[in-house]
């Protein structure tokens, strides 16, 4: 603390900036270090995790390698022999990934054996899956075994020529016996075959067979025999090979189980070492950075107390001497700048305390003059402006000056006030008999603006008036003009009904025609029945007359002759009925065809009169558009008209306001024109309360 | 208009009731036995009776015919009937009776063979029933020609009707040209 004192502030800051960045770089220092060890020991945990990984893998390939040799037995199938080959491949590969990796040479004596033994155990292996493909065949149509089956089959077709039962049987026997030993690989079946294979050659020396086919069945069945013992030998040969290759495997697994069990071993040591030291170097670095942290407090605190408590002393001294105690100082006795300043401190307020003092005497003298001078004042708020007030030497001198002057220049204004105010009063009073007059002509003003406005508002309504009428005549004229266009259309209908009238009279005039036609033609049918009446009346008449000169015979004939006579004349008369009615018929038909075409000439007249009212329709709703126009155009027009009328009304109503607001005005400028006469009235009244030194 | 069908047992089993109509009386069984009937023609004005029980007479609409040159005006024709050739005669014209106009007129023959003749007439031949009241007692003025030719004369519905002797007239007549 005491080497601190003698320090400057400046130094004391800098130590401590030395210091602050010394614990930063040996942080930093620790950082960088602890980050190499940590990427170190991630490089080993990553190598040992990929070592064990490896050695898993191999365990893998191992138990693949095996499982591939017994699906091989089992199911006698060459893809099992790829894949075991396949298999030992990737567990070499994976062996010397291991010997790369290895953490420990002790291991190596224990990799070379797994090696070797692995070794013999897939070229063991490889020699069995040849025998078996080769020679005995994976199953009875490959390999040895298809000639072998062609054997039994010369063998066989020549027996069944032979039609030797014996010799049947036994070769019955003996495919048995190699059915059985391909089952069970027995030597007692080898036996048994080669027991049988003698008796079958007894049986054929001893047979009926002729000697040439005695020697063909000779030399098939020893071609049987020598392929059976080639395949069995084979056979044999690889039940051998099965027994060593499972040597071999118990060999092997030991060792490849104490290679697995070692290297998991040392790995599992090694990554538990790695895993310690890590945690060595976080409590070493972490004590470090606690060390520097205390260290780097400490000296911050010693620091800041050095700084902290002059100041304090400071403050406290400022604090007293505000309250009033003059008498305190300080007294620091550093040597650093606070020191400096504590003592320049103390001399400055002794230097202030004696101006103080002289102050005061001062002071005093200024006071006494004060007083005079305030006598003096009261004098002059008495309005007394003729008092003098007397000079002294001291500061009080130039105000006694002043006032002396400002009192001579204030009762000079007050007189010249004082005569204004007289002027004043008389102009305010003519100000008044003028706003009288003015306020007189602003009320005529006001009455013909009111009687303006009554006459506008009766105008406006008038032309409102105009404008509602204007609206309905618009109405009306629509109204009207769609009543012409209906009128129109109406009489549009009626010439189209002309016309169809004309048609329907036309149509019947063609039917009365006909029907003239018809009369006539029946007025044809009456006289031929006319003739063949009067004929028959002839008739009648001539068996009449002859009937009458016979006499008493022809009377009964003349009954009859004289009913056609009768009858004919009724027929006559008929007809000359008819022929009257026809030709009444004719005649009524020639009236009525007469009353048509006058009906056809009226109603073509009625067409034409219609077209003719249709074409005055159209001009009149023309016209009527043009009037319905006009009439909008005068609404319109009348409607804008309303509107300017109800806006002049409303710049009048503005005006009789304005006028109102003026006369308001002009009343109460009158009154205050009263105000200021009275007001200047008692100016002249307050002037003249002073008491002025006499003029001149 | 549909009359309504009677079912057949009533039809079968109704009775059938005469017209209940009196009887003729003797008078009028007497009185219809004294009637009797002509063929009347019409000759101008005059109604001519002929006795149609007595002659033989035939009317004809038409008659293939010829004219004769230098005979007496009321000469119509000579007309061929059947093969027979009769002269035609215009009585009207011959007794100086004025003829109806008409459109149409007719020839009656009266006679046979040789005794023939034809006369024109304006209107058919009727038939008409005389009763004996109908006889007039004082003859009418009658064409004198005609007169001697005339047996009875006969007043009906205010009409009146010459009974003639035709062929001894028209004897009479030829003879006389």
């Amino acid at each position: 603390m005491n080497l601190m004192r003698d320090l400057t502030v400046a130094a004391r800051l800098k130590l401590l900036g030395i210091v602050i960045g010394g614990a930063l770089l040996i942080v930093g220092g620790l950082y960088a270090v602890n980050s190499y060890l940590v990427n170190r020991a991630d490089e080993s945990t990553s190598k040992l995790n990929l070592f064990l990984e490896q050695n898993l893998e191999f365990k893998a390939s191992i138990l693949h390698s095996q499982v591939d040799f017994k699906d091989f037995l089992s199911f006698q199938r060459a893809e099992f022999v790829d894949s075991y080959a396949q298999t030992m491949k990737e567990a070499f590969t994976q062996l010397e990934s291991i010997r790369l990796l290895i953490p420990d040479t002790e291991l190596l004596p224990l990799l070379d054996e797994a090696r070797t033994t692995l070794e013999d155990y897939q070229r063991q292996f490889m020699e069995m899956a040849e025998l078996r493909i080769d020679i005995i065949g994976l199953d009875e149509k490959s390999g040895f075994r298809v000639e072998l089956r062609e054997a039994v089959h010369k063998v066989e077709s020549k027996l069944n020529e032979t039609d030797n039962i014996q010799l049947l049987a036994s070769m019955l026997m003996l495919r048995r016996h190699e059915k059985d030993f391909f089952m069970r690989v027995n030597e007692d079946y080898l036996v048994k075959h080669r027991e049988e294979y003698a008796r079958f050659t007894g049986l054929l020396d001893r047979s009926n067979l002729s000697a040439t086919d005695k020697r063909a069945v000779r030399k098939l069945i020893d071609d049987y025999r020598t392929k059976f013992v080639v395949v069995g030998g084979a056979l044999q040969k690889e039940a051998a090979q099965i027994d060593s290759l499972m040597v071999t495997e118990h060999k092997a697994e030991p060792i490849i189980a104490k290679l697995l069990e070692r290297s998991t071993k040392i790995a599992t040591d090694l990554l538990h070492q790695t895993e310690l030291r890590r945690t060595y170097l976080d409590f070493a670095i972490i004590g470090i950075m606690a060390a520097i942290a205390v260290i780097v407090t400490i000296i911050g605190i010693a620091t800041f107390r050095s700084i902290l408590n002059p100041l304090r002393t400071l403050r406290d001294t400022v604090s007293e001497v505000t309250y009033g105690n003059y008498n305190r100082r300080s007294q620091l006795t550093t040597n650093d700048e606070l020191g400096e300043f504590g003592r320049a401190f103390d001399t400055m307020l002794d230097d202030r305390l004696k101006a103080l003092e002289t102050a005061e005497r001062e002071n005093e003298e200024l006071n006494n003059s004060i007083i005079e001078l305030l006598e003096a004042v009261a004098q002059l708020s008495d309005r007394d402006l003729t008092v003098t007030v007397p000079i002294k030497e001291d500061v009080t001198g130039p105000v006694a000056d002043a006032m002396n002057m400002m009192a001579r220049e204030t009762a000079k204004v007050l007189s010249q006030i004082n005569r204004i105010a007289a002027d004043v009063e008389s102009v305010a009073v003519a100000v008044r008999e003028q706003g009288k007059k003015v306020t007189e002509v602003a009320g005529e003003e006001w009455r013909v603006i009111t009687d303006t406005l009554s006459q506008l508002n009766e105008a406006a309504r008038t032309m409102n008036d105009i404008a509602t009428l204007a609206q309905q005549c618009n109405l009306i004229a629509e109204k009207a003009s769609t009543t012409t266009n209906e009128a129109l259309e109406t009489v549009n209908e009626t010439v189209a009904g002309m016309s169809e009238i004309r048609e329907i009279i036309s149509e019947t005039e063609k039917r009365i025609k006909r029907l003239g036609e018809r009369s006539q033609e029946i007025t044809g049918i009456v006289e031929i029945i006319n003739n063949i009446a009067e004929r028959t009346h002839v008739l009648a008449l001539n068996a009449s007359m002859q009937a009458a000169v016979a006499g008493e015979a022809g009377r009964g004939f003349a009954v009859v002759a004289d009913e056609v006579q009768r009858l004919a004349e009724s027929s006559r008369n008929s007809t000359s009925q008819i022929a009257s009615l026809v030709s009444n018929i004719r005649t009524e038909t020639s009236e009525t065809m007469a009353t048509m075409n006058r009906a056809i000439e009226q109603v073509i007249a009625g067409s034409n009169r219609a077209e003719q009212t249709g074409k005055k329709m159209q001009d009149t709703m023309e016209t009527t558009s043009e009037l319905v126009e006009g009439v909008h155009r005068i609404a319109e027009r009348s409607s804008a008209q309303a509107e300017l009328t109800n806006a002049l009304l409303k710049q009048a109503l503005n005006i009789q306001k304005s006028t109102e607001l003026t006369s308001e005005e002009l009343t109460e400028q009158g009154a205050h024109t009263e105000n200021l006469v009275l007001f200047s009235k008692s100016l002249v009244e307050s002037v003249q309360v002073f008491k002025l030194p006499k003029a001149g | 208009m549909e009359r309504a069908l009677l079912p057949p047992t009533e039809a079968l089993s109704r009775r059938f009731d005469l017209p209940q109509q009196p009887l003729p009386s003797r008078a009028d069984i007497s009185q219809a036995k004294q009637t009797e009937s002509f063929h009347g023609v019409q000759v101008g004005d005059l109604g001519l009776l002929l006795a149609s029980d007595k002659l033989v007479s035939e009317i004809f609409e038409t008659l293939p015919q010829c004219e004769l040159p230098n005979t007496p005006p009321w000469v119509h024709a000579m007309a061929n009937q059947r093969g027979n050739i009769i002269p035609i005669f215009n009585l009207a014209m011959l007794l100086g009776l004025p003829r109806k106009k008409t459109n149409h007129s007719y020839y009656l023959v009266i006679g046979q063979n040789e005794n023939a003749f034809g006369m024109l007439l304006d209107q058919l031949p009727e038939k008409v029933t005389l009763r004996p009241d109908n006889r007039l007692d004082n003859r009418p003025p009658i064409p004198a020609k005609l007169a001697p030719f005339i047996r009875r004369c006969f007043e009906r519905d205010e009409k009146i009707w010459l009974e003639w002797e035709p062929l001894a007239f028209i004897s009479s007549i030829t003879a006389n040209a």
